[in-house]
């Protein structure tokens, strides 16, 4: 291993980390509120990579694209919700694990006919790079990093300090004693699956210009995905961060010591913390609804 | 009688296996009316009919206020809780990662009612504690939040649920004082089976066997006389 | 089924014919598995109308969800990587021709062996995990495994460019079963050997006691039963489906590779069994038919069949629809033919 690999190594692995936190929040408060599996979180991952792509093209900003990623996929997810979810909470938690693969093949498919199977390369929106500790880093990186901790700050002020908030955290307790306040559960489920999916689609967005954007991203990312979520413990906002960086840099650094490894190394930790700590990092053992 | 919940004919069962058989009973308002019953009798299967987080199999139960009257089976659980039938669960569980300040801010939230001095002045002790985290917080400090918790919003009805269960005699005297002062502004439905709490607190007794009500005692008088052993 | 043949029966006009038909008919045996043997008689037949090529790959198909099918079916357990067990299959058959001995049956035997092995060891372990947490460890045991092929032991097995070993398998029985043609009926006669297992399991006490293991977990523990062990043979037994699987992908290839256990195709292999009908006898073979003939064909629809098979995945769970097989089901009531229904 080069050392002065190291440096970059680290930073890119934070960066990468900070895309899986975005993109694995969705799922672990999904979970931890509504008792669901949403796969489909890829789903609107992949349609933020094209959707922010598109709108870019289109009109060469790609802030624009990201305000239109954030409108089309809020209302997606409010309309899967109302099809495919809300009869289905009830059901085994396999039940939506399979709908939500389901559903993810088939925008995977929409996706292939609307952009075609070819990768594409995305550009990023901030260019140059700065040095950093030593190191020459991408602006965009650096940007990610930054826009990432100001999402985790509004998460985290809006489930501490908003009366909505409280409500969903005393919700992912204890359901019944929320609704027993007089509060309407399902509304809590249908704000918290949009800011899923809204989340997951920026992750999707500041990805693109990361990587090829094509259409088995939706796929490639699943894994992952959902090894960040339970690694760092289904409902917990500090855990999914957590885990995310842990799994960003454990990819990254692995790939400088032993290429790979980064295939096989997210899943070592996944299953060795599993055998000790079954409910991830900070996650509690939720209770069975 | 002034009637303010009418249990009609209810029938329950989880899957196949009933556990309540045709229960009538009609609960005043402003008084304080107990369920007594073994463990497994049926009362929490009830409660949670009123509640609204279990459909019985059939039959009705009517809720009667500002002059209205509705059935209330069948609605969904939060709406029952707005009309004003307040459920306090068995298991003394509060929300352990909010605090007792946040606690009374959701219950607070639906009505918009933040006469929190009321909560106050029957438990002083969430005052001291308002900061601490459910988590953090005692079984009696915990029931006391609970029961706090569901005076707020304005309930017309409280369905507590064993709330002596498991707590030190201590406590159990000052809940017994709560319970006295608010007797008269809220309707009370108790499950219990503390004997002494009964014969203290309650109007009217209903008596539940294996999924029946099998005695109903009407008057004070009646109350103190009778042995609930054979209830329980 | 039955009334169907007694139909046709009735109109040779031997009547002897007729009264024979119709004492099989109602023998037990046939009741039980006459169905089997028509599907098996038809698969057979199809060599006359598509290629043989297609009809094996559809059969090693159908058995590999077979195995996923009984896991979810049975078992109530959904995995993200059934193929490691295909590939645990796959590559002790492959180790045995390559380097040890030279008979496919006796690969085949070592394929099971394997699997039964493995899925004991896997399983013991992960079937306590809760349905989430059961489906993801599969799939990273399954990339782990697939790491270990490729990269890990490819001292041993080659790496990604595989193990190569088709001359070296001998003839079995006098008739070398790499030919396509022999292979065909080799694979026929083990078609028929698993379904008819299948569905003697399914159909015995053990078959109920997992169906309500899946729904009532509670009561049947309250009724003495163990259910870790119940579905831990669930599991065994559907990983030695895979197992058998890839064995079979092993003899009829004459080669094995990294690819054939990717932890990408879990997916596909999942939608095939929801598409079939899950909890069916007959449905992995339906949905493998489907699923394969949808991907040879070339036309632009079949092309996005993620969309078509994504939607089906969310309205048949949506509707708790029995796939194919519940849908043949369902045009068999309309037209009220009196025939008992498909399984």
């Amino acid at each position: 291993m080069e050392i002065n690999l190291l440096g970059p190594a680290i930073l890119f692995g934070f960066s990468d980390g900070c895309i899986f936190f975005l993109v694995s929040i969705g799922l672990s408060l999904c979970f931890g509120l509504m008792r669901i599996i949403s796969l489909d979180q890829c789903a609107y991952y992949l349609l933020g990579a094209y959707i922010t792509y598109s709108v870019t093209l289109a009109t060469g900003s790609f802030w624009l694209g990201i305000l239109v990623t954030i409108g089309l996929v809020a209302l997606l997810g409010l309309g899967v919700e109302r099809v495919i979810y809300k009869n289905i909470y009830s059901k085994p938690i396999t039940y939506t694990m399979i709908v939500s693969f389901g559903f993810l093949l088939f925008i995977i498919g929409v996706t292939k006919f609307i952009w075609g199977l070819s990768p594409i390369p995305v550009k990023a929106p901030i260019n140059g790079s700065s040095a950093l500790i030593g190191v020459d880093f991408p602006n965009y990186r650096i940007f990610i990093i930054i826009i990432t901790f100001v999402i985790y700050l509004l998460i985290s002020y809006f489930l501490n300090k908003t009366i909505v908030g409280k409500a969903i955290r005393a919700g992912i307790e204890d359901m019944e004693k929320v609704e027993s306040l007089g509060i309407n559960g399902y509304k809590l489920f249908k704000i918290t699956f949009v800011i899923s999916c809204v989340l997951s689609s920026l992750g999707g967005a500041f990805h693109g210009p990361l990587i090829m954007v094509e259409p088995y991203i939706g796929m490639s990312i699943l894994l992952y995905m959902f090894i960040t979520a339970v690694l760092g413990g289904l409902g917990s906002l500090k855990g999914t961060m957590v885990a995310a960086i842990i799994i960003g840099e454990v990819m990254s650094l692995g790939s400088i010591v032993w290429p790979p490894s980064t295939i096989i190394l997210p899943f070592l930790i996944f299953i060795i913390v599993l055998m000790i700590k079954p409910t991830g990092l900070f996650g509690t053992k939720l209770l069975k609804r | 009688m002034d009637k303010i919940l009418e249990v009609k004919n209810v029938d329950a069962a989880y899957d196949k296996a009933k556990v309540l058989f045709d229960i009538s009973i009609n609960i005043e308002r402003n008084k304080t009316s107990v369920i007594v019953g073994k463990n497994g009798a049926g009362k929490t299967t009830l409660f949670r009919i009123i509640a609204g987080f279990m459909k019985p199999t059939c039959g009705s139960v009517v809720f009667s206020n500002n002059e209205k009257s509705q059935n209330i089976v069948g609605l969904p659980s939060h709406k029952i809780s707005n009309l004003g039938v307040r459920y306090v669960a068995q298991d003394k569980a509060v929300f352990s990662d909010l605090t007792v300040k946040e606690n009374l801010e959701l219950a607070a939230y639906p009505t918009k009612d933040n006469n929190w001095d009321l909560v106050f002045s029957y438990f002083p002790k969430l005052k001291i504690l308002i900061n601490k985290k459910g988590a953090y917080l005692s079984g009696g400090e915990r029931q006391m939040l609970m029961i706090g918790r569901s005076l707020l919003s304005k309930p017309s009805i409280l369905l507590l649920d064993e709330p002596m269960e498991g707590l030190a005699p201590g406590i159990v005297e000052g809940l017994i004082e709560v319970i006295s002062k608010i007797k008269n502004k809220v309707s009370l439905l108790i499950v219990e089976q503390n004997i002494p709490v009964i014969c203290k607190l309650a109007d009217k007794v209903f008596a539940i066997k294996e999924g029946r009500i099998v005695n109903e005692f009407n008057d004070k008088d009646d109350i103190k006389k009778a042995t609930f052993e054979k209830y329980l | 089924m039955n009334l169907m043949i007694k139909m046709i029966l009735r109109k040779l006009p031997l009547k002897s014919i007729y009264k024979l038909g119709e004492k099989v008919i109602m023998h037990k045996t046939f009741k039980k598995y006459g169905q089997i043997v028509v599907v098996i008689i038809i698969v057979f037949l199809a060599k006359y109308f598509v290629s043989l090529s297609f009809l094996n790959e559809v059969i090693i198909l159908s058995i590999f969800v077979m195995s996923c099918n009984f896991l979810l079916g049975h078992g109530g357990l959904l995995s993200f990587g059934q193929p490691l067990y295909l590939g645990v299959g796959a590559y002790a058959t492959a180790c045995y021709l390559f380097y040890f001995g030279q008979n496919p049956l006796i690969g085949i035997i070592i394929g099971l062996i394997a699997g039964v092995i493995f899925a004991l060891g896997v399983g013991a372990v992960i079937i306590k995990l809760r349905s989430d947490y059961f489906a993801l460890v599969n799939a990273a045991l399954n990339m782990i495994g697939f790491f270990l092929a490729y990269d890990t032991f490819a001292k041993f097995t080659n790496g990604l460019d595989g193990m190569w070993f088709l001359t070296r398998i001998n003839p079995l029985f006098g008739i070398d079963v790499t030919i396509e043609k022999n292979f065909f009926i080799f694979a026929v006669l083990i078609l028929l050997i698993v379904l008819l297992l299948t569905k003697h399991i399914m159909n015995s006490m053990f078959g109920t006691i997992c169906l309500a293991a899946k729904t009532d977990e509670k009561k049947l523990r309250f009724l003495g039963y163990n259910i870790f062990k119940i579905k831990l043979l669930v599991f065994i037994y559907s990983s030695l489906l895979a197992a058998l699987a890839g064995s079979l992908y092993a003899i009829h290839f004459g080669f094995v590779c990294p690819s054939m256990m990717e932890q990408e195709k879990a997916g596909e292999i999942v939608a095939t069994v929801i598409l079939g009908g899950v909890g069916t006898l007959f449905g992995p073979l339906i949905g493998s038919i489907v699923i394969i003939a949808a991907k040879d064909l070339t036309s632009n629809i079949i092309q996005h069949w993620e969309v078509i098979v994504g939607a089906l995945l969310v309205i048949l769970v949506l509707t708790a629809d029995k796939g194919m097989i519940g849908l043949a089901n369902g045009v068999i009531s309309k037209y009220k033919i009196n025939l008992r229904n498909i399984e």
